[in-house]
């Protein structure tokens, strides 16, 4: 799918050790955490798509909006361009926020309703003090053309728009900067199928023109699979394993993801009676996750020593493709 | 699918005939569901599939007559057990609805009164509809508990809906739909605000439940995956109503209709990495204001390319196809229009 | 549940604690008390003589902190003083007439609460109908009307104009009678205030996905209402009826003044414009250990029949 981009070896961003937890009551005498985000560090290579999987409370959410500063990570660094973006205050802060954008999930709710949609969409040029008032309205046009939307939408409300619509807005917000990287929080999830395609397919197009960075979190690993060139699939915020696009679907190496994989409905009626490894039990909640593996109390093959250590990620790449697996039974035979 | 006899189908379970509901709103009539047509037989499994907007939850509420003000079903027929479902009284139709056709909807959590422990309010559905004793009923309870496969039930009776999981809610709306042993089951959209492991649980337990409770099932999503694993049948929905109708292989291996053959191009299907992915340009249209001919063809690719000028001036009626059918002027003649297709779906 | 009740005496101590600090501090800065207890001839300036050993004979020369200290033990040991005004001991002076007010309190609490639940019920389930509109116009015209309007309006329809209740001695609270017009005033705008709310929270929780699944499973729709829908309807209305309750045990002084009842509203009034600083922590007192307690309780019950409060950190 990447063999006509550029997918540079160049990072962009290195995330180390990112971790998040949010104090929560407990009884009056233990304080509790939420550990939304556990140590987790990864790469994102200039010119890619790193797609980010996982189910509810896996942190995917909380991990794209630290690396933002839009939530303040509890320790670890994101460096963008070898700088870290963590220890950035005041206007060093607001510059940066220039190269790095997001557009998220509920394209109703994140929009002013009491503002017409062209002023959103170029509003950070204003902030950032970019550009005379006339060249702003160029911009605004040139953006929502850019999009797929006419000129005449730009002092429409959100309220007529649809979903789609609004979502390719928030696109156009997300572009008006230039930015270098841009964060998609669920950008499709709200959307039908037909709809989810355009919006996808526009994603792809402006990836390709720009030469732009995408970390993609989504919850169906179908969805994050076609956009991405890599996949990390996250669980009770740790990130369990991070392939290329094609081998993660051809060699899942952790039973996560392969439970995960099967569980995914395929859209082939021949295909039913297949082989299916359904998961018991209910995602755990991540205000006291399990010692040891945090996913050992639902893996079908846990052994002793994943009760009581955590296994970090490691290489099991093969054929000179990358793939990072957290297990301790990674490589020996899958559970399907 | 004639429609012409005046009596159902004696092999049919449920019959809809040209159901209509509308909402008559300020801004106008919203025709929901517009004529459909639907057979389901005993023990099968029928998949509603379209996206938001198309009236296939209105569909499923107008079944179970629950539309809510400012719908209105009105006309149509609903034959169910040797009855027009329409026509019956509002304490007749309570006999039926928990009792011989259920239903169970998205977000299972909210569809569960706060205030009261599950287990009660699965006990109150016996209550309702079997003359038992209300202890008989909670024992009857714990069992369905475990049939729907919650662990350690006579703990999770007791507990209240916001210290349930989205899985185990909807286990337990899925004990009460069940509790009486319906004929039909009505599953509007049951597993799309679930993750998607657990989402398998769930659909694998429907599944379960229908091959041992012999239960027919009206599945209703706009996910085309959940459709290829749970389907026998699929109708496929667009601005109320039915385009396609067929046998869930026949359908995926071969689609008639353009918005069907759209929608199954426009899913990511894993492993493929396609690159693009096939669009349907455009949206849905107003339902208040509807074209006068086809409703899909101002985003048809295929009127295009045939050229055809009857899509935009009627509306092409439902033609029976083998298992199945199709509402669409590519496989129809008309005065003045030539089909330019021939509707076959296998090759023989 | 016990620690959530646990907690919430500790918080109602807390309150009590600040309440009778903030009236002692707003006695004295509304001007001192002992001009008040000194009897003066018109156009006379009292000596400031005078002045000084009256505030000395009452204590009042003494630093506010330690004032307060010692109000507040006193009150610990079940002493509240006496009345600089009434000239009595003010628990004299409260159990003589709280009574009063009690029984006009709990009459118009209960008649209220009554009709205005039935009337919130029986609007939602007919929503805009002619029954229902007709009953939030009133509902707002009852409830604009100043209370003792309403009051001097009642007493001219049925005393002077129907000539009922003529010989009601309000000082003499032994028959029925003289409850009905001082009841009547006070709850009619209640009442409808109950309904007006009742009728927001029922049609919200009829909106609910729960309903739709009760519904769906054959119970008719009475039922539903009756069973689920009322439950989650009246939480609120257990809240606003517990602080209701306490605010009318705290003297309901506009009737008590029109109709001329001797409760304890009146009282704490007459006390206040005089400075009468006993009867004013007294009754400030009681007041805010009955509003709390029966906020607690009411939120206790609240905690009760909806189970997602207890687990509110």
């Amino acid at each position: 799918m990447s063999a006509d981009m550029a997918v540079s070896s160049q990072p962009l961003i290195q995330v180390k050790g990112l971790t998040k937890h949010f104090p929560v009551r407990g009884s009056l005498l233990k304080k509790n955490y939420v550990r939304a985000v556990d140590d987790v560090s990864f790469t994102i290579y200039t010119g890619e798509t790193l797609g980010v999987v996982g189910e509810s409370g896996c942190g995917k959410t909380t991990l794209g909006r630290m690396m933002l500063r839009l939530i303040e990570p509890t320790t670890g660094q994101v460096l963008f361009d070898g700088q870290d973006v963590v220890s950035l205050q005041g206007k060093a802060l607001k510059t940066f926020r220039r190269q790095m954008q997001a557009i998220f999930q509920d394209p109703h709710g994140s929009l002013d309703p009491r503002m017409p949609v062209g002023e959103q969409v170029v509003e950070g040029l204003r902030i950032h003090g970019i550009g005379t008032p006339q060249e702003r309205h160029e911009r605004m046009l040139e953006l929502l053309r850019q999009v797929g939307l006419e000129d005449y939408h730009a002092h429409r409300y959100p309220h007529e728009f649809s979903g789609g619509q609004l979502q390719r807005i928030g696109i156009a917000r997300a572009l008006a900067l230039r930015p270098r990287f841009i964060m998609c929080d669920e950008p499709v999830s709200a959307l039908d199928v037909s709809i989810q395609a355009q919006v996808l397919n526009l994603l792809k197009e402006l990836q390709g023109e720009y030469g732009l960075t995408y970390m993609f979190i989504a919850h169906n690993l179908n969805v994050v699979e076609h956009v991405s060139d890599r996949v990390a699939v996250m669980y009770l915020g740790k990130i369990v394993e991070l392939a290329g696009c094609g081998e993660i679907y051809a060699r899942p190496l952790h039973p996560y993801t392969q439970a995960l994989l099967s569980a995914i409905p395929i859209p082939d009626p021949k295909l039913r009676r297949r082989k299916r490894a359904i998961l018991t039990g209910d995602v755990p909640s991540p205000i006291n996750p399990p010692a040891g593996c945090r996913f050992h109390p639902r893996c079908p093959l846990a052994i002793d020593i994943c009760a009581e250590q955590e296994p970090m990620l490691q290489e099991m790449s093969q054929d000179g493709v990358d793939h990072l697996v957290a297990c301790w039974r990674a490589g020996e035979s899958s559970f399907v | 699918m004639d429609g012409q006899s005046k009596l159902p189908a004696d092999d049919l379970l449920l019959e809809i005939r040209g159901l209509k509901t509308h909402f008559f709103t300020q801004d106008g009539v919203v025709k929901a569901v517009d004529g459909i047509d639907l057979r389901l037989k005993p023990e099968q499994v029928l998949g509603l599939v379209g996206e938001s907007g198309c009236g296939k939850s209105v569909t499923s509420l107008s079944i179970m007559r629950l539309v809510g003000h400012p719908g209105r079903i009105v006309e149509g027929e609903i034959f169910f057990e040797g009855q027009d479902l329409l026509k019956l009284s509002e304490a007749e139709m309570n006999r039926i609805r928990g009792n011989r056709i259920s239903m169970i909807f998205q977000q299972p959590q909210s569809c569960l009164n706060p205030v009261f422990s599950g287990g009660r309010q699965v006990t109150e559905v016996m209550d309702i509809h079997t003359g038992q004793p209300h202890d008989l009923n909670q024992k009857r309870t714990l069992e369905l508990f475990r049939l729907v496969g919650i662990p350690d039930p006579e703990k999770k009776i007791k507990a209240y809906p916001h210290e349930m999981s989205g899985g185990q809610a909807q286990r337990v709306m899925i004990a009460m739909a069940l509790a009486m042993r319906p004929k039909v089951l009505i599953a509007d959209e049951p597993t799309t605000a679930l993750d998607v492991t657990i989402q398998a649980q769930i659909l694998d337990l429907i599944r379960d439940m229908r091959e041992q409770l012999g239960t027919a099932v009206i599945l209703i999503t706009h996910d085309l995956g959940v459709i290829a694993e749970m389907a026998d049948e699929v109708a496929v929905m667009y601005a109320g109503q039915i385009v396609e109708q067929a046998d869930v292989e026949t359908l995926f291996e071969r689609p008639l209709h353009p918005y069907t053959q759209g929608l199954l191009g426009a899913i990511p299907v894993m492993g493929r990495c396609a690159g693009t992915l096939q669009v349907i340009p455009g949206i849905v249209p107003d339902l208040v204001d509807l074209p006068p001919g086809c409703r899909f063809a101002p985003r048809c690719a295929q009127r295009e390319k045939y050229g055809l000028a009857i899509c935009d001036q009627k509306m092409p009626e439902m033609r029976p196809v083998e298992n199945g059918g199709v509402r669409c002027w590519l496989y129809q003649s008309a005065p003045g229009h030539q089909a330019p297709l021939w509707p076959r779906r296998r090759n023989r | 549940m016990l620690a959530y009740s646990l907690r919430r005496v500790f918080y109602l101590l807390i309150t009590l604690f600040f309440t009778t600090l903030l009236t002692f501090l707003l006695i004295f800065a509304s001007g001192d008390p002992a001009e008040f207890l000194i009897p003066v001839r018109p156009g006379q300036q009292p000596s400031q003589a005078l002045i000084a050993q009256v505030r000395k004979q009452y204590g009042l020369d003494q630093p506010l902190w330690v004032q307060y200290a010692r109000y507040m033990s006193n009150i610990l040991r079940g002493n509240l003083g006496n009345s600089w005004y009434f000239h009595r001991p003010v628990s004299q002076l409260i159990i003589e007439r709280f009574p009063n007010t009690a029984k006009l309190a709990v009459a118009i609490w209960v008649v209220s609460l009554i009709v205005g639940i039935l009337l919130g019920i029986s609007m939602a389930m007919n929503k805009n109908s002619l029954f229902d509109r007709t009953g939030i116009v009133l509902s707002v015209i009852l409830i604009s009307i100043p209370e003792f309007l309403i009051g001097i309006l009642l007493i001219f329809i049925f005393v002077n104009t129907l000539g009922l209740f003529k010989n009601v001695d309000p000082t003499q609270p032994k028959t029925l009678d003289q409850f009905v017009l001082p009841v009547l005033t006070v709850a009619l705008p209640r009442s409808v205030g109950y309904a007006i709310s009742l009728r927001t929270t029922m049609l919200n929780a009829m909106g609910e996905n729960y309903v739709r699944t009760a519904r769906a499973k054959g119970l008719n729709f009475n039922h539903t209402v009756m069973k689920h829908v009322l439950p989650n309807a009246l939480v609120p209305i257990v809240t606003m009826a517990g602080i209701d309750l306490a605010y009318l045990l705290t003297g309901v002084v506009i009737v008590e003044t029109v109709f001329g009842i001797p409760g304890i509203g009146l009282a704490a009034v007459q006390a206040t414009t005089q400075r009468d600083l006993p009867v004013v922590m007294g009754s400030v007192f009681i007041t805010a250990v009955f509003i709390g307690s029966l906020n607690l309780v009411a939120d206790l019950i609240t905690a009760r029949l909806d189970p997602r409060i207890r687990l509110e950190k």
